[in-house]
């Protein structure tokens, strides 16, 4: 059951589930833990901390780009852990939009290539063409950027085409990363309004990672890393 | 979408896919020109005759009694008498035969002594017989019918006389200045050594190597009978009954009163290929190990641009692509170099080959196809694609291990 149905069930079903999570990078220490964090479906939260906090590190983490070494994630009704590697890459596809602070789009396609991109590895039937139309309004670019390189786009329309690709495919979860880490504070301003009248329009539940305090005032919900996960120095090798 | 990706991504590495494009387009250019080279070099050697159920000379070895009476290639050890060739006509199941004649060249080109069954029975390529592009076969003494390409490089025509010169070399210090021929036919091309021949009738050999005032007296009293020749080179015989060709061979190789030897002309044929067989497995192991390292670039190439696709490849990840997915990109890229390189190779050489075929024909006597496409060449086409996505295994692996390791910030 997709995430929008469980939330026609009950409008506070849980869209993230964090239980018992170990995360260590190979043969590094130190190790991540998140003992339970939950977020509810629609809720909109704002995650920060400090550089080095473990911010990217969750959100690779829920995105099942990531696995875990010990513990369960859960996405909906999906408990990431126990499907396969192409299952999650499948529901990854399918229900989780992510926007970048790089924007990472990719230099050599045009835009709609880059949107079509999303369509095609979540093999939905989307026209993207008529799917986008309602939603360059919102994000106010003209129709004709979309044969355009990526090359040639000015750093706010990338990261507008950057949303515009998390979100084609209707995701019940958006990740965002530090998104607005390269702009002054205008084009900050503008970026975050921009994303929020979007969101009015939809039910998706939002993660935004960022260490500017400043802005948590577009959020209800303000959250710490290090309320929710911590690093944890292995004392063997402490010792060692 | 997999394959615009791979496209897409190939032309916004224009240089180094460039380049690993062409080295690619050299390699597998050099492997289908030797290969059909091979090919069209056998055919050509299979098709210098036809029809012929054996050939009889002096004993001095199959290949060089096919080398010197069918390619004019070498130097005949030793002569049969004309009435052994005589005889030969004699034999049960004989449909025909051919008496050549050889020992005197002009400029370079070598001069065959026949009759005129050699325009009747000859045959080369499908059984195809001689036919004449302008003239006709030599009726008198003096006459003399030449090979397209011994007309065409020397810029002959029918009227022209010409000097035969003793012995075989280009330039030689005994010209039979004495009985100039006159040239009364020119053969249509055939794509064998007929096309490099200048052919003149068995009495004006004998004629050409009188002294003087002996074939002044001949040709003024008519006595050509006088002329008839006393020992040919070899002849070539056609039998009515394929079933008798082991036994007549058998027969003329113990022939008392002459020292003959008959060959199959398939059988030498054979060993003189597996003579060149050597020649050409060094050529093509030489186009092998050309691509080999033609190969060993690609594999460079996209191993070298793994580092700079490292945040494509986490993006792709991110939008759900799967390791194998990563995995399939990097070895269609590889593919596509491939098939692009494999079908310009194929126009570089067909062009090639048409733009240089008279050139090759006149100067080194290769009569070759322009077209390439030959059941070798589709089975050589399998091959490289194989090679190439061998060849891409390994930039795959560091693809799909850089894919499970995928970071984005």
């Amino acid at each position: 059951m997709s995430i929008a149905k469980l939330q026609q069930a009950d409008n506070q079903a849980i869209a993230v589930k964090l239980s018992d999570i170990t995360y260590r990078y190979a043969n590094t220490a130190p190790t991540l833990y998140c003992e339970n964090w939950q977020v509810k479906t629609s809720e909109r939260i704002f995650l920060h901390g400090d550089s080095g906090s473990g911010k990217s590190t969750i959100l690779s983490l829920l995105s099942g780009i990531t696995k875990p070494n010990s513990g369960s994630i859960d996405i909906g009704t999906s408990n990431l852990s126990k499907l396969s590697a192409s299952q999650v890459d499948k529901f990854r596809a399918c229900n989780i939009g992510i926007v970048f602070q790089q924007f990472n789009l990719i230099p050599y396609l045009s835009v709609i290539k880059n949107i079509e991109l999303a369509v095609y590895f979540a093999k939905t039937s989307v026209n993207v063409r008529d799917s986008l139309a309602p939603m360059l309004d919102s994000v106010k670019l003209p129709t004709d950027i979309l044969n355009k390189q990526v090359a040639q786009l000015s750093v706010g329309q990338k990261q507008r085409v950057a949303i515009l690709r998390a979100l084609i495919n209707s995701p019940d979860l958006l990740l965002i990363d530090e998104p607005t880490s390269a702009l002054d504070a205008n084009a900050r301003d503008g970026f975050m309004q921009m994303l929020m009248s979007m969101e009015q329009t939809r039910d998706t539940t939002m993660i935004f990672v960022s260490h500017d305090q400043s802005l948590r005032q577009y959020f209800t919900q303000h959250i710490a890393v290090s309320d929710i996960c911590q690093w944890r120095t292995n004392s063997k090798e402490s010792a060692c | 979408m997999l394959r615009t990706l791979a496209w897409q991504s190939l032309r916004s590495r224009k240089k180094t896919v460039v380049l690993t494009f062409l080295s690619l387009l050299v390699s597998i250019s050099v492997l289908i020109a030797v290969e059909h080279l091979r090919a069209e070099a056998k055919e050509s050697f299979n098709r210098s005759i036809s029809g012929t159920d054996l050939i009889v000379g002096a004993p001095s070895g199959d290949l060089n009694l096919l080398l010197y009476s069918i390619f004019r290639m070498g130097n005949p050890t030793n002569n049969i008498r004309f009435d052994s060739y005589e005889m030969l006509g004699k034999q049960k199941n004989v449909a025909w035969t051919i008496p050549i004649s050889l020992g005197d060249s002009h400029r370079g080109y070598r001069v065959l002594g026949t009759s005129d069954s050699y325009f009747t029975h000859f045959r080369y390529g499908e059984k195809r017989s001689l036919t004449f592009s302008n003239g006709q076969q030599f009726n008198n003494l003096f006459e003399v019918v030449l090979g397209a390409e011994v007309a065409t490089s020397l810029a002959y025509a029918i009227g022209d006389k010409i000097v035969i010169s003793h012995g075989i070399g280009a330039t030689s210090f005994k010209n039979h200045d004495n009985a100039p021929f006159v040239i009364v036919g020119i053969l249509e091309p055939t794509g064998t050594p007929v096309d490099k021949t200048v052919h003149v009738s068995l009495e004006a050999i004998e004629a050409i190597h009188l002294p003087p005032s002996k074939l002044n007296s001949i040709v003024e009293q008519q006595r050509f009978d006088l002329l008839k020749p006393t020992a040919i080179t070899a002849a070539l015989v056609g039998l009515d009954n394929k079933f008798a060709t082991f036994t007549l061979q058998r027969k003329l190789n113990n022939y008392n009163d002459d020292r003959l030897m008959a060959v199959l002309p398939g059988v030498a044929m054979m060993q003189l290929w597996q003579l060149m067989g050597n020649i050409e497995n060094l050529l093509r192991v030489i186009a092998f190990l050309v691509l080999l390292s033609s190969l060993f670039g690609l594999t460079t190439m996209l191993i070298a641009s793994m580092n700079e696709r490292s945040i494509e490849i986490a993006v792709l990840r991110t939008l759900g692509a799967s390791p194998i997915t990563i995995f399939q990109l990097i070895v269609y890229e590889a593919i596509l170099i491939a098939i692009l390189a494999f079908l310009s190779a194929c126009v570089l050489v067909s062009t090639s080959l048409m733009a240089l075929s008279d050139w090759l024909a006149s100067t080194y006597g290769l009569f070759l196809s322009a077209n390439i496409f030959s059941q070798e060449v589709l089975i050589l086409g399998a091959f490289i694609f194989l090679a190439v996505v061998l060849a891409a295994i390994a930039p795959a692996i560091e693809a799909y291990k850089k894919a499970l390791q995928a970071q984005l910030s």
